[in-house]
């Protein structure tokens, strides 16, 4: 909401800007470990990917990192992560493992070297979830065109619990399709503007391509229940991906990472909480045509 | 600190010794012949004595004389000098009217008077710059503009291209006191800083303090830039305007009662949105945008000691698209009372309230309908005295006390179904307090000027404070009853300065003050924008503090038409204020815990060459400057170079009267490229590219430079006729460099793999043409 109003002031500057491309030498930095992953209430194998940074000029995409001993631990339980044969450097765990309540999870990564460093270690907790949150949540949405700003918005009903500061993280999904495939295109909303509220319709996400929907597609909106910390993550990467402006950008900085020995990325638990829409014909009656 | 405080109040009470002889009383306004307006800092001389003064903000001076003949001469840059012989046997009263200098007889007279005061006085780091020279420099789209001016000064920057925003001497855009008749203006800037709010044809005068700050002056660190606006012609009605590229003006001013009242109205609007279809951008379909202002003065001079003076600036921009609007402005509101006792005494009066605010909102009529507002808003009460109590001696003392209200956000629903009812950050409220005594002492070729200030800030109630670990987490909450005053902070601000006279022409000079600042502005981007917040120190912002010291040599040449000046500095800013990587600086209730405090510190050396010769006008200027900063938790503790801190700095403003009705003027800019930060690795996060970035600012753009020129026309004048006219013409850019305003490294659209480094450029080569008249 924030951001959207933010758009307006922008802009005024663009109309009057023009770009080039320039040659600029750049000095690269070490080889860090990426780890990136989370273990969510889903029952299902999770995924843990690895990666090596590159230098930015560098013509390759970030090399996974093969061949590592990868678990974790729940508690006095020890969940083992096998690499996928077909995907080298993402990690899987046995598809019968789900995220509980409260609970702490800390992920193991060995047998690696990158920069002289041969083990990593990274921490997260499950934030704590109310009885009965898989319907508490989240009551119903449905999906409306608007004209304004020509596309569709995903409406949410839903009860925000009272007394417990949260943070959310909003995706969707079109027909079981993940639609929320980047970064760039989550939600990220903290609470605190609405604590406790009812929400009766208020815009979760937005999808700006009017041709993406057709009657009869089923539109899943995941509200995830996230740390904080891994709110303040997302955050700060997107911050970092985006292109700097004088007029509104921070200094540019690394975002944070909860991955020991210098590693980045980040590792994390949350809770999944699903609604989902059938499109009707109803529904396409305000498009304007192409 | 301590002892450079006693050496002060010593220096001051030393004085009240001093003035055991008889003396009368010489003391009155020096004003405009033809307009009335009074002019401020006017040099009046007493030849037999060597001695003199100058008229004050308000053009009123006063000298205290022995008995005896005495020719006074009144001296103004522009005008023809006025000397009257007199007797003093008693107190007199004596106004001045000075005739402006009309073109005809400066092309018969070689050289104009412009005194030697800026070698003489013992003050420094101070720049007074002519509306008339403002009006003739190049300027963006024509909008000829006194920041943009200022930002062409020795050691002025600005914070970023294009913007409002400046750093005098590598302070911080809000380190610098903005003052329009006195009322403090929070956000000088229109149009994302594209254009401030001043506008030109309702000033009068423009003074800009980057050191030696005078204790009367407090509450920023590093500048004072101190706008008056006209009073209005109090002898005949004018009305002034102008048609530009993409504004225009008006100003009407006349008497009320003739010499007794008069008033002035300017207005402007710019009317950038109607050019919107002609950018074929679906962007700015339905798109509004533009800024107006209003200037309002009325000034009564009820008899020879009383004057009055009440003035208002008001200003919005408005942006709009669709359902969604967004306006932000400035109200200044200033009335004044001048009160002349006995024996030389002269009071100022001044209650101002001074207010920006901004809202964003979003009318969709559902759930999602907000509004989001903030503001800031000051109520303060002055009294200023200056008291001359010898022929060489003018004391200057008062106080002022302001209410501070700080609203940084609210949010709330304006629909029924809106699902944000309410949220607020709590508001805060302060107390800013402060006393000031100076003096100047003479002592033949050495004069000394000493002087302290004694600020106070109180925060108080109703409000909130929050308790903060030393790792900065918030663990508790505070309330604070209404009018409980819960945190003070007093701190002695002591302020001398010395001038050694060499000769008529040359002086050596240094300075040092000390400045406290208690209320700074959450900016965390570079050029800063609208969005920014006001907040006040607290139990955990401990208030900012700045030494500056600073030498200099002046010298005038060829019958002081050449002012040229060397000045180094060092200033030192001890609890800096900060904000840690990725600090959420909109809407955060907790903003306190995303701040550190650290030092900043910054030094240079400027060279300054004025001119003013009959065909010539303008000024060349070099500046050497550092700004560095170090702050706990803010690029892992290492010392970095603020975006500004450009090492070299060159100007040539310059403009050449070809014959009496035309004018070319031209300025030339050079800098060192602006910091920044740049990447050295990147790694992917769900199909995102996160750049892994190095040191902080510690590589650097290219070098920036731009020439702009414009000429003056002036039409012919006739004689039957009031209406006078000119057109202006000018080319910001002129050989189109394409400047760095951003450089950014991105993914190729089809190979993401494939990286590139982007320069975003604002202003290629723009012309622009402006027509102004007056009848």
């Amino acid at each position: 909401m924030k951001r959207n109003l933010l758009y307006l002031v922008i802009p005024a500057v663009l109309i009057a800007s023009c770009t080039e491309r320039m040659d600029i030498e750049l000095e690269s930095s070490d080889t860090k470990l990426i780890v990136y992953g989370s273990i969510t209430t889903d029952t299902m194998s999770h995924c843990i990917r690895l990666t090596q940074s590159v230098p930015f000029y560098s013509n390759t995409p970030p090399q996974p990192v093969k061949n590592a001993t990868v678990y974790i631990l729940e508690g006095n339980n020890r969940l083992e992560l096998t690499e996928s044969v077909n995907n080298p450097g993402c990690y899987y765990t046995s598809n019968d493992v789900f995220g509980k309540s409260a609970q702490t999870y800390e992920l193991h990564i060995e047998n690696v070297d990158i920069g002289g460093k041969t083990e990593f270690v990274a921490k997260t907790q499950m934030p704590e979830l109310i009885e009965g949150y898989q319907t508490n949540y989240l009551d119903s949405i449905n999906v409306t065109f608007n004209k304004n700003w020509n596309g569709w918005v995903v409406n949410g009903w839903a009860k925000e619990p009272q007394n417990m500061r949260n943070y959310y993280m909003f995706r969707v999904k079109i027909n079981d399709v993940l639609y929320s495939d980047s970064l760039s295109n989550l939600v990220l909303v903290d609470d605190k503007f609405f604590n406790g509220n009812n929400t009766a319709g208020a815009a979760f996400y937005f999808i700006p391509e009017r041709d993406t929907l057709k009657v009869g597609y089923m539109v899943t909106l995941e509200l995830c229940a996230i740390p904080v910390d891994y709110f303040l993550y997302l955050r700060e990467a997107l911050q970092a991906s985006r292109p700097q402006f004088p007029l509104f950008s921070p200094p540019p900085a690394n975002p944070r990472s909860n991955i020991s020995n210098g590693g980045l990325g980040y590792f994390s638990a949350y809770a999944i909480i699903r609604a989902s829409y059938v499109m009707k014909e109803k529904d396409f009656v305000n498009v304007p045509k192409p | 600190m301590k002892i450079k405080t006693n050496v002060t109040i010593l220096l001051l009470m030393s004085c009240l010794n001093l003035s055991a002889q008889v003396k009368f009383s010489v003391s009155g306004y020096v004003k405009d012949a033809q307009t009335g307006e009074a002019l401020i800092g006017a040099t009046i001389i007493v030849k037999e004595l060597n001695t003199g003064a100058a008229t004050n903000s308000y053009g009123y001076y006063s000298l205290s004389l022995p008995k005896g003949e005495y020719a006074i001469a009144a001296a103004y840059l522009g005008y023809q000098t006025e000397t009257k012989p007199i007797q003093v046997v008693k107190d007199i009263r004596l106004d001045l009217e000075l005739k402006p200098n009309t073109q005809e007889i400066q092309e018969v007279v070689v050289s104009r008077e412009r005194g030697n005061s800026n070698v003489q006085r013992a003050e420094m780091s101070l720049i007074k710059l002519e509306m008339k020279n403002i009006k003739q420099i190049p300027a963006l789209m024509g909008e000829v503009d006194v920041i943009k001016a200022i930002q062409l000064l020795p050691g002025v920057q600005s914070t970023a291209e294009g913007s409002s925003g400046f750093s005098v001497r590598g302070g911080a855009a809000d380190q610098n006191l903005i003052l329009l008749d006195e009322a403090t203006v929070y956000n000088a800037s229109h149009l994302m800083g594209f254009f401030s709010v001043f506008n030109n044809d309702a000033i009068k005068d423009i003074k800009l303090y980057k050191g030696d700050m005078p204790a009367s002056f407090g509450g920023r660190l590093s500048s004072v830039l101190d706008i008056r606006m006209k009073e209005g012609n109090s002898k005949n009605f004018n009305v002034t305007g102008g048609i530009g590229s993409i504004s225009s003006r008006l100003t009407i001013e006349g008497p009320v009662a003739k010499d007794k009242c008069s008033f002035m109205v300017a207005g402007r609007r710019t009317y950038v949105d109607v050019f919107f279809p002609l950018f074929n951008n679906d962007d700015l379909k339905g798109s509004t945008l533009y800024f107006y202002d209003l200037n309002a003065k009325l000034n009564l001079t009820i008899n020879p000691n009383n004057r009055i003076f009440a003035s208002g600036y008001f200003g919005r921009d408005m942006f709009g698209r669709d359902i969604n609007g967004f306006g932000f402005g400035n109200r200044t509101l200033t009335a004044r009372w001048n009160h002349i006792f006995r024996h030389n005494l002269f009071m100022n009066t001044t209650i101002i309230n001074s207010n920006y605010a901004y809202f964003l909102e979003s009318n969709t009529n559902d759930a999602n309908a907000i509004r989001w507002e903030s503001n800031m808003d000051e109520l303060n009460v002055k009294v200023d005295f200056n008291y001359a109590y010898g022929p060489k001696y003018q004391l200057k003392f008062g106080t002022s006390s302001a209410h501070l209200t700080f609203m940084p956000g609210l949010i709330k629903g304006t629909s029924s179904e809106s699902f944000i009812q309410r949220w607020e950050i709590p508001k805060q409220y302060a107390l800013e307090h402060g006393a000031y005594i100076s003096n100047e002492f003479d002592f033949g070729r050495l004069s000394l000027k000493a002087g302290i200030r004694v600020s106070a800030f109180q925060n108080m109630g109703k409000g909130q404070s929050l308790v903060l670990t030393p790792d900065y987490k918030v663990v508790d909450r505070i309330n604070h009853a209404k009018g409980e005053i819960y945190n003070t902070y007093i701190n002695p601000e002591p302020r001398l300065g010395l001038v050694f006279r060499l000769n008529d022409s040359s002086s050596i000079k240094a300075s040092y003050s000390h400045t406290t600042q208690y209320i700074q502005q959450a900016s965390n981007s570079q050029g800063g924008n609208p969005l920014d917040v006001w907040f006040p120190a607290s139990p955990n912002i401990k208030p900012q503090q700045a030494d500056q010291w600073a030498v200099g040599y002046f010298r005038n040449f060829m019958n002081n038409q050449i002012e040229a000046s060397a000045e180094v500095y060092y200033k030192n800013v001890k609890n800096f204020v900060d904000f840690k990587d990725f600090a959420d600086i909109l809407l955060n209730d907790e903003l306190e815990a995303d701040i550190r405090q650290g030092r900043a510190y910054s030094y240079g050396l400027e060279l300054f060459t004025r001119i003013g010769l009959s065909k010539w006008d303008g000024w060349l200027s070099y500046t050497y400057g550092r700004t560095l900063r170090k702050t706990p938790g803010v690029n892992m503790g290492r010392t970095y170079s603020a975006t500004y801190d450009k090492p070299h700095n060159a100007t040539i403003v310059l403009s050449y009267r070809v014959n009496k009705r035309v004018t070319v003027s031209a300025n030339w800019i050079y800098s060192t490229g602006q910091t920044y930060t740049q990447p050295t690795g990147r790694y992917e996060i769900d199909n995102v590219t996160i750049p892994i970035y190095s040191d902080r600012n510690a590589k650097r753009y290219p070098d920036y430079h731009r020439l702009d020129v414009a000429v003056n026309i002036q039409t012919k004048k006739s004689l039957s006729r009031r209406w006078q006219s000119e057109w202006n013409i000018s080319i910001y850019n002129l050989y189109n460099r394409h400047n760095a305003w951003a450089i950014n490294f991105l993914q190729d659209k089809d190979n993401p793999n494939l990286t590139y480094a982007e320069k975003t450029y604002l202003f290629p080569a723009i012309p622009s043409v402006t027509y102004n008249f007056k009848f």
